[in-house]
């Protein structure tokens, strides 16, 4: 018996109402209601179905999983050295067991690698984490001690990890019991896996998939100790996706940042933004994106923030709430440069970062975050070294962290002891000399211009990289280092014409992979000056002719869209030099005059819209720049000390008196 | 056809073979626990084809629909494969046990279910596509009315409704135990 379409809309409606009512007053109801019988045999009939039919299609996919044969049972010896006591626990990976250590006689944690996950080139590469990660020697870092092989001969072998035995409960299990964490509470378990992730960056390694599931909280004497599991040996969720499917994303993505979820391309970044959902958790009780299991929330996260956390915490601390939105910003360099500055923004007691920090390859010299006072001490400056720039030799004097040196000075502006040491960076001949360089902020890194390109070298072992310039530039022209993005994954570069070519136009901004992508224009006839702190926007100067005067100063996004104004120079004036203050809300420059012979220039500071401006050092003869961050980029020029002093307090004192 | 349509095939063609590359990958894996989730090898043909720039959606709905679409192929057409495997053909009446869904080894209910779909489709469109893109696409109830323009409520009224008729249209091709479709897990 079929319905035709047209009596199907009465069918709907009719279903519909009549299961709202008791079933024995079904019939009598829809007699009342309707009048022909084929249609209430047909409403009574999809009813009755729909009673029977119970749990049918209420799966939306093929959930019926197969027995699951287990890697090990317990009282197995496995690997010659270890004794299974019993599972723990299965996860995306694998299963955890714990076992004993019959060498050490000690107990261990044991994770077997689901052998699906490792075909030969996985398997090299999971070898190569578990190496790293066994470096990882952080109390807040779960110890990795090795890769073993446990082979029956008669199945194939299966791997698995040995690990510190933790006994305790996760994050997740906790955060399952109470609606909340209070911040006093939080705040020892986010200080202790900031650290953690801080100490893992540091030497290279991401942590890939950071969740309240992979934090176990141990308890102890000395309260809580948070201890972050599975650093860099986390299999599935890394890496641009691949072909194969055991590395699809079958299981939640709900710690996941936008850049992971989209591109796979990770840097620590990730990590903190993972962080930032972890705290959100913690302090909020809630996820910041709803059910993102659902399609449609995975796709919101890629380019949406949360819901603000003091929305849901009416009386949260204003730091806590600055911190989750910083991590969980979808542009990965708007984010914090480094786990420990999301301590440092929550404890003034959390130590600095180490000044040199020579190992933390993603730690900016300094920055907007607070550092507290007992970070300054006298002893750490001897490690650096500070910079002169010899002009066509181009012997360039390094200073580490100079950032925090100058922080030293503006505080303690008695006596400084300051050990100075030359290192020689680069070796160009005279008729082939530097033009620009520029030190990251981590003073890891050199990006050094001379006639071939840009040179980006890796100062700790000397090793050197050369990005030639893009091929529609002529051989002489200009290549101008401005400054490093503060993520260091780019550089601001201007591409000039030759400076005695008349012909050839004012010259171009680009931003300059070093990590091998093709450089990227980003405007035409302008002067890029400098990257602001975030890494979101670009200071830079509209140039009119090729000699490059510089009579306006504008600011851009580091996309190179969105430019305005900030401020025009006057009659026979021009600007120079421009500089981001720390916390990217003030703009530095050089005003220069030509009226007199020699010419004049002052320091100046000004706000974003060209308002508020402060002359600092009044007009006078000679060369100076403005340095901001530290002495960490430069040109031919020279530089006096005695400057320092008077710059770090432009914005140490935001645009005021100089001391 | 104008060049807005051509542009729908062409995003519906690569949705398609996306989808079809990862779910083949996918199904001829064995190992255990294989389960094959849509809502998962849909979102990875997005992100995929979303990083590769290849195809510029309209919409996050419209590729939803239109992945939708492509599950449904794809998982039916591994179903008669696997029939067509079994059986020696695909005229066979699928046996009962067959009947439930999706797992590796029963996939062929998927195609008495396609079977149920296709003519339910013929007498409420919309209803059809409601299944499509619930059973197929994995979307929730939220999403599909998203992806129909119309409201939640109006989707899970028409959502159980669909049920029903589809069960008694299977029962009366395979007998009563078509119930045996779902295993009473989570419901959707």
């Amino acid at each position: 018996m079929e319905v035709k379409q047209q009596e199907w809309e009465q069918v709907k409606s009719l279903f519909e109402a009549a299961l709202e009512q008791e079933p024995e007053i079904r019939s009598r109801f829809l007699n009342a209601h309707c009048s022909d019988p084929k249609i209430r045999k047909e409403v009574l009939d999809l009813i009755a179905n729909h009673e029977e039919m119970g749990s049918f299609l209420t799966q939306k996919a093929a959930t019926v999983e197969r027995a699951r044969s287990t890697a090990f049972i317990p009282g197995q010896l496995i690997a010659d050295r270890f004794t299974v006591t019993r599972f723990v626990a299965s996860g995306g990976m694998g299963e955890v067991y714990e076992a004993m250590d019959l060498e050490l006689q000690t107990p261990v944690a044991i994770k077997a690698i689901r052998p699906d996950l490792l075909n030969t080139d996985s398997q090299q590469r999971f070898k190569h984490e578990v190496q790293l990660a066994k470096q990882v020697t952080h109390p807040n870092v779960c110890r990795v001690y090795d890769l073993f092989r446990h082979s029956d001969g008669i199945n194939p072998p299966i791997f698995f990890i040995s690990m510190e035995y933790l006994r305790g409960e996760t994050l997740a299990e906790m955060l399952r019991n109470v609606p909340r964490l209070s911040t006093e509470e939080a705040l020892p378990l986010v200080l202790q896996i900031a650290s953690a992730l801080a100490s893992a960056h540091d030497l290279g390694i991401l942590h890939r998939d950071l969740k309240p599931e992979n934090i176990m909280l141990v308890p102890g004497e000395q309260g809580v100790r948070a201890v972050v599991m599975d650093f860099g040996v986390a299999l599935r969720a890394e890496g641009p996706l691949t072909d194969s499917p055991s590395t699809m994303r079958t299981g939640t993505p709900a710690y996941m940042s936008p850049e992971q979820l989209e591109s796979g391309n990770l840097t620590p970044a990730s990590d903190i933004y993972s962080l930032g959902l972890v705290i959100y958790r913690m302090v909020t009780g809630r996820h910041a994106f709803r059910d993102t299991t659902t399609t449609s929330e995975v796709l919101h996260r890629l380019s949406e923030v949360p819901t603000s956390p003091c929305e849901l915490v009416s009386d949260l601390d204003r730091s806590w709430e600055t911190v989750i939105v910083r991590c969980l910003e979808p542009e990965p360099s708007r984010r914090y440069p480094n786990a420990r500055y999301v301590g440092q923004a929550l404890d003034r007691q959390y130590p600095a970062l180490p000044l040199g920090h020579r190992g933390g390859s993603y730690g900016r010299a300094m920055t907007d975050e607070p550092i507290s006072d007992s970070a300054v001490s006298g002893g750490i400056i001897k490690r650096h070294k500070w910079a002169v720039v010899g002009t066509s030799a181009a012997v360039i004097v390094l200073a580490a962290a100079a950032g925090l040196f100058l922080l030293q000075i503006l505080r303690r502006p008695a006596k400084v002891p300051v050990e100075l040491t030359q290192e020689r960076l680069t070796f160009n001949s005279s008729d082939h000399p530097v033009s620009s360089f520029a030190l990251s902020a981590d003073a890891e890194y050199l990006a050094y211009a001379d006639l071939a390109g840009i040179h980006v070298k890796l100062l700790s072992t000397g090793e050197e990289r050369l990005i030639p310039k893009p091929k529609r530039a002529s051989a002489n022209a200009s290549w101008e280092i401005a400054s490093w993005f503060p993520d260091r994954s780019r550089l601001l570069v201007h591409l000039g014409a030759p400076v005695l070519d008349e012909a050839g136009g004012p010259g171009s901004t680009w931003a300059v992979s070093v990590l091998g992508r093709s450089p990227r224009q980003l405007r035409e006839s302008a002067w890029g000056w400098e990257v602001s702190p975030d890494g979101a926007r670009i200071a830079f100067s509209p140039l009119r002719a090729s000699n490059g005067d510089a009579r306006e100063i504008w600011v851009m996004d580091n996309q190179g869209s969105n430019p305005r104004r900030v401020l025009a120079a006057e009659g026979n004036e021009w600007l120079n030099t421009v500089r981001w203050s720390p916390d990217g809300l003030r703009l530095a420059y050089l005003r220069s005059r030509r009226s007199s012979n020699p010419n004049t220039n002052s320091i100046e500071t000004c706000d974003l819209n060209g308002a508020n401006c402060a002359v600092v050092v009044p007009h006078e003869v000679g060369h100076c720049i403005v340095i901001f961050r530290g002495c960490r980029t430069g040109g031919s020029s020279t530089r006096a000390k005695s400057r320092l002093r008077t710059l770090l307090a432009i914005f140490g004192s935001v645009g005021s008196t100089p001391v | 056809m104008g060049p807005k349509d051509a542009e729908v095939d062409r995003l519906v063609c690569l949705a398609y073979n996306e989808l079809r590359r990862l779910a083949a990958s996918f199904l001829n894996q064995e190992r255990p626990g294989h389960t094959l989730q849509p809502t998962a090898l849909v979102h990875e043909a997005y992100l995929r084809l979303r990083r590769e720039r290849k195809a510029e959606w309209q919409s996050k709905t419209q590729f939803l629909a239109i992945a939708a679409q492509s599950m449904r192929r794809i998982l039916v057409d591994h179903g008669r494969s696997r029939v067509r495997l079994k059986r020696g053909g695909p005229q066979q009446k699928i046996s009962l046990e067959d009947v439930s869904m999706f797992s590796n080894e029963q996939f062929t209910g998927l195609v008495a279910l396609d079977r149920s779909l296709a003519r339910l489709s013929t007498i409420d469109p919309r209803q059809g596509q409601i299944v499509e893109l619930r059973i197929f696409g994995g979307l929730s109830i939220e999403e599909a009315a998203e992806v129909l323009a119309i409201s939640p409520k109006t989707v899970k009224r028409d959502w159980i409704v669909a049920k029903a008729w589809l069960y008694r249209d299977l029962r009366g091709q395979y007998g009563s135990e078509a119930a045996g479709m779902g295993t009473g897990q989570e419901p959707v």
